[in-house]
């Protein structure tokens, strides 16, 4: 690392303080973007805002100082070792060659299966109405009223599916498998209150496969806050 | 690890809110230690404290300090807006023309990320935040390849913004 860019880290640095804004997400919400407990999206977003703001970029750091240090944040890869070394180093190695033997085990006893990778699901959104005119709402702040679903389209067919719905400062979360597009059930209101807004996304799911999630979407719960 | 007694989440939270706040009084974190706790008992279904993964406590330790911070920012106290650049200056142990050339450099910092290509400038932000290549990858979700393109184009971009505004060196 150059001079110049050791003076722009400590520039950078030094200018970490500053009043929070309107619009500075939820100290939750920081944390788990580091910690890739926020989907892709909402996590790019937050690192944007970082830098930004001052004061985001000041709890991000103070975050990362405590994660790094109580060990929560696995390394990196080593981007100068070849991708077989770094293989051979992982600390996951055996326990994903077990889980491969078994996996193979599994696969000659049950018959040929290749599951392709999946893909994430689409047209994620709030279907109104039944019949030969449903209409499917995907602006952000479509209201999930009473008989209306939370439905999506799978193009690769996984086998079951998992809705995530979280308030927007990431104190209250939901997940609820699911098997077909969501109806608004009570435990959704209790949680997080009428007329709130909500982040929902899918996630599909098919055995070995990772799960593969859909766009972030906001909705508004029926009632008055 | 999980962590179930109150001696135990006690100690992980003092460890962290120690950690995060080193220069504030030992009174000031021992109330952030307690506020932690009583979130914590406020959430807990049954009696006692409940059961913890470690993470999630250091999770509640960051969210109090940063609360907190948040909470001192918006008071009605003095800021460093409405300091003089002799005052800060004192508060920064340098003189007045240093501290105002620093600030004016951070400032000129701040603008400049402002002006990149959102790519870079999301690269480039944890890459001046202290992360490598591959762990801004990663939190970004991309490719190290494509990472390491927008944190070099990023920062030849910031390079020629600052000189544009005159500023050769951003010494703090």
């Amino acid at each position: 690392m150059s001079w110049y860019e050791q003076e722009l880290k400590a520039a950078f640095a030094a200018g970490l303080e500053g009043p929070p804004g309107p619009d500075c997400p939820a100290p939750e919400v920081i944390w788990d973007a580091l910690n890739l407990a926020l989907p892709p999206r909402q996590r790019y977003r937050v690192i944007l805002h970082t830098a930004a703001c001052p004061h985001c970029a000041q709890a991000w750091q103070a975050a990362k100082m405590i994660a790094d240090e109580a060990g929560l944040r696995p390394p990196a890869p080593d981007p100068a070792a070849p991708w077989w070394q770094r293989w051979l180093r992982a600390p996951v190695l055996v326990p994903a060659l077990a889980g491969s033997a078994a996996l193979l085990v599994a696969l000659v006893w049950l018959g040929p299966r290749e599951p392709g990778p999946l893909a994430p699901p689409v047209d994620s959104g709030v279907m109104r109405g039944h019949g030969d005119a449903p209409q499917l709402l995907t602006a952000d702040g479509a209201v999930l009223a009473p008989g209306a679903t939370l439905s999506w389209r799978d193009p690769t067919g996984a086998s079951h599916h998992k809705i995530v719905l979280y308030s927007p400062d990431g104190e209250r979360r939901l997940e609820l498998p699911v098997s077909e597009p969501m109806v608004l059930d009570a435990e959704v209101v209790e949680t997080f209150g009428p007329g709130a807004t909500v982040l929902w996304y899918v996630v599909a799911i098919d055995g070995p496969n990772p799960g593969a999630e859909s766009e972030v979407r906001t909705i508004t719960l029926p009632g008055e806050p | 690890m999980t962590i179930d007694t109150l001696d135990q989440v006690r100690t992980v939270l003092k460890r962290a809110i120690d950690r995060l706040c080193s220069r504030w009084t030992p009174d000031a974190r021992e109330d952030l230690v307690q506020n932690a706790l009583l979130k914590l008992h406020q959430r807990a279904s049954g009696e006692g404290i409940g059961t913890y993964q470690a993470s999630y406590l250091y999770r509640v330790a960051h969210s109090i300090v940063i609360d907190e911070i948040r909470k001192q920012s918006r008071s009605p106290v003095t800021t460093s807006a409405e300091l003089s650049p002799e005052q800060l200056a004192a508060e920064h142990d340098q003189r007045p023309e240093q501290w105002t050339a620093a600030a004016d450099a951070r400032d000129a910092l701040r603008d400049c990320l402002r002006s990149l290509v959102e790519t870079r400038r999301a690269a480039l932000v944890l890459y001046l935040q202290g992360h490598s290549v591959p762990d801004a990858a990663r939190l970004l979700g991309w490719p190290a390849k494509r990472t390491e393109n927008c944190v070099y184009r990023g920062l030849a971009d910031l390079r020629a913004c600052l000189e544009g505004k005159g500023i050769d060196h951003v010494l703090v």
